[in-house]
């Protein structure tokens, strides 16, 4: 995800503001919702807490950290007899170490950030993760509750994403205009008849990955057909729209139509050097681009719904995502969802949180906010911000399921053969619903 | 006649237990740990490894269940070849050439060999990640350093990271890594054998290539019989460049059994197979360790 790009002293100033505005965070304590997890008090009820308690909070990312450091003094305020204690491990070893932690019955933390990709194997066995359905419902209305499905199985939620991570097409605003390509296009078979016309030419209209499958899934979600199961866990992903969507995939890149992305940060060179015109992001990948494609790109990229799979479809799609999780194993339950109340529902805590990763908050009400609609130069002095928001509520639901991760595995090998041309869409995608069958029955 | 109290016997009884109990009680800690670290989890995995379990939950006992599916499953008999390419890759080609980049340093031709030395031994020393992401770009097809050189050549690009080729490109990146400390052992055994052996064979009239065959070679077999045997180990534990140039992939073309055995572990959360992979990969190294003893007749009087 994007690193920060507020400065320490920004979001030192703006905590302060904070601690100065800490009538308006009581406000927010005022409007609690009545469920806890322990059940016992309604929040509103609340009396300050007799015991003094300690919280710990796993992350994997110093931008959370940041996040979480610039937050505290303000949570001081109203929560005196609270302390918590962030601690960063990186990459996947955060995890791992959850892995050991549930194995081993103790060692857990209280709050535990966990990455999308990384959450459904914490569906397998007994759960040692919290069921916040009953703590989400109250937000129902405000929040994006497609952003709870990564964390979500059979209807029940064990996590909230901090980010809403709406998926756009960024491109190169002048290559598509000489190219006659007029933002938005309606569908994706139009875009594919207007990317025709970088032909001849240098660019391609937008490049796909030949071997990951975050382009593939995030193409595939936006059809809003669940993704690979349904919402009773069933695999579907030899359905028609999954076929038909890989069969989409595989005849761009063979055709040409839309370029490979390359590898690792070369990916980041094409798009600098105007090879690749456009590329699928979340809005973290937006500040990807901005920060690796620099000066040079300055003016020269806007963003743009989707194009839909049909008339009327959605027009974008999550990807990635980072999920406010609370274990079994925490003493005090309560306080940590408040504490996650106190940091996701916040208006002024989530700008905080923008300004250090560039996290679009999961809150409609929030995107209103003027502060996320400002023209971004760099973006052509487009309000992108406004295009999240305007898309927000279109992200389409999916679901996820205790193999979830060895699912994707078998994705990966699917696409790759796919691509290759060693199978087509249709047998790659039949032989990977067949062995994922085969791999839940032998759970 | 002599007499001892209760008191006296008491120390003279723990005077001779703590003189015998003192050895053992200055051993114990290695002992502590090695039941704790290693014999411990040891027998702890073999248990694991015929049961099913999720890392959470109750434990279901499925006997040799894991064991008998380890052999018809596809990506680990796949991971098993992978590993074994990387296997031969490091004896038949990294050793030869860190052999040959000892003799050459070793050489009296040579000069300024420590900075041979320093730099051979340097890429070791870089961090694994930073190394092989760089070893990724220089890898990318349309822009990396490899292509780019073919290019200027006048030769094909090359697909460095795709199905055909990747585990070669994976062998490139141990190769560069690995090479260097494999040099410092041979060159650390060239430099022990004595000179008069040399010079007892110059004086018998023999060239340079006898020499190597009838003198270098056999004087440096303790040492070739600990570089094999660890580049072997190594080589079936081999986790983290094949991991973070391909991830393990494309379709498992790069994965090794240790990838394997995180992957099913702590990805896929089957701690029992995870096991049941461990054991196997701890048997498959004992045997190859014993054959190789053997080959080198380092367990009998040869």
């Amino acid at each position: 995800m994007k690193p920060a790009t507020l400065s320490r002293r920004d979001f030192l100033q703006r905590a302060s503001f904070l601690a100065l505005g800490a009538s308006a965070a009581s406000a927010l304590a005022a409007c609690q919702p009545a469920a806890t997890v322990s059940g016992d008090a309604a929040a509103g009820d609340a009396a300050p807490m007799p015991e003094p308690v300690e919280l710990s909070i796993w992350t994997f990312g110093s931008f959370f950290t940041d996040f979480y450091e610039a937050i505290f003094p303000a949570y001081k305020e109203i929560a005196p007899d609270v302390t918590v204690e962030v601690q960063e491990i990186p990459g996947g070893q955060m995890f791992d170490n959850l892995v050991a932690s549930f194995a081993a019955g103790t060692g857990a933390p209280d709050i535990a950030d966990i990455e999308q990709g990384a959450m459904s194997r914490f569906f397998k066995g007994e759960i040692g993760l919290i069921d916040l359905t009953d703590l989400v419902a109250p937000y129902i209305d405000d929040y994006v509750m497609a952003r709870t499905d990564p964390y979500a199985y059979l209807g029940r939620i064990f996590g909230i994403d901090h980010c809403l991570c709406p998926v756009v097409l960024y491109y190169r605003h002048d290559l598509y205009a000489e190219a006659g390509i007029e933002m938005p296009v309606a569908t994706w078979q139009e875009f594919v008849e207007a990317a025709q016309g970088f032909e001849g030419s240098e660019a391609a209209a937008m490049s796909l990955s030949e071997r990951s499958w975050g382009d593939y899934w995030m193409l595939l979600t936006q059809r809003g057909t669940g993704g690979i199961f349904n919402a009773d866990g069933e695999v579907i992903i030899d359905q028609p729209e999954a076929i038909d969507t890989l069969s989409f995939y595989v005849d761009q890149l063979t055709s040409g139509t839309f370029a490979v992305t390359p590898d690792g940060p070369a990916g980041y060179a094409a798009l600098a050097e105007g090879k690749i015109a456009g590329r699928i992001g979340a809005d973290w990948f937006g500040g990807f681009i901005k920060l690796n494609v620099g000066d040079p790109g300055h003016g020269l990229w806007m963003a743009a719904p989707l194009p839909a799979w049909e008339e009327g479809g959605a027009r974008t799609t999550a990807h990635g995502g980072t999920g406010y999780t609370i274990t079994k194993q925490s003493e005090a339950p309560d306080a940590a969802w408040a504490f996650i109340e106190f940091a996701l529902f916040d208006k002024d805590n989530k700008y905080i949180e923008y300004g250090v990763n560039n996290l679009i908050p999961p809150i409609l009400s929030m995107l209103d906010d003027e502060r996320y609609l400002a023209p971004d130069p760099w973006y052509s002095d487009q309000s992108i911000g406004a295009l999240y928001r305007d898309l927000g509520g279109e992200i389409p639901r999916h679901n996820r399921h205790p193999f979830f991760s060895e699912a994707v595995n078998l994705l990966g090998t699917a696409l790759t053969q796919a691509v290759d041309g060693d199978l087509s869409p249709s047998q790659a995608l039949e032989e990977m619903a067949q062995d994922l069958r085969e791999t839940i029955d032998k759970g | 006649m002599y007499t001892i109290t209760q008191r006296q016997l008491r120390e003279r009884l723990w005077y001779r237990y703590q003189r015998r109990l003192a050895p053992y009680l200055f051993i114990s800690p290695f002992f502590i740990l090695f039941v704790v670290f290693a014999l411990g989890p040891l027998v702890a995995a073999l248990y694991f490894s015929m049961i099913k379990w999720p890392g959470t939950g109750p434990m279901t006992f499925i006997g040799a269940a894991n064991y008998l599916e380890l052999f018809e499953d596809e990506i680990f008999l796949k991971s098993l070849g992978n590993t074994t390419y990387y296997a031969i890759g490091a004896v038949f080609v990294i050793l030869p050439v860190a052999l040959f980049l000892a003799l050459l340093i070793n050489a009296a031709v040579v000069r300024v060999k420590s900075v041979f030395r320093t730099a051979f031994i340097l890429p070791l020393l870089t961090s694994t990640v930073a190394a092989t992401i760089m070893f990724l770009l220089m890898f990318e097809h349309q822009y990396g350093l490899f292509n780019v050189a073919l290019e200027a050549a006048g030769l094909d690009t090359l697909k460095w990271l795709d199905e055909e080729l990747v585990k070669l490109s994976v062998l490139l990146v141990a190769a560069w890594r690995y090479t260097g400390l494999n040099m410092l052992y041979f060159l650390a055994g060239l430099q022990s054998i004595p000179t008069d052996v040399y010079e007892a064979a110059a004086v018998d009239g023999a060239g340079r290539w006898t020499t190597f065959w009838q003198i270098t070679l056999p004087l440096l077999r303790p040492v070739s019989l600990f570089v094999v045997v660890v580049t072997i180990i190594g080589s079936f534990q081999f986790f983290a460049e094949p991991l973070l140039l391909a991830g393990g992939g494309p379709n498992n073309a790069s994965l090794t059994i240790a990838n394997y055995l995180y992957r099913v572990g702590f990805t896929f959360l089957r701690m029992g197979y995870a096991s049941a992979v461990g054991y196997v990969l701890a048997v498959i190294i004992f045997i190859l360790t014993l054959v190789q003893l053997k080959i080198f007749g380092a367990s009998g009087r040869n």
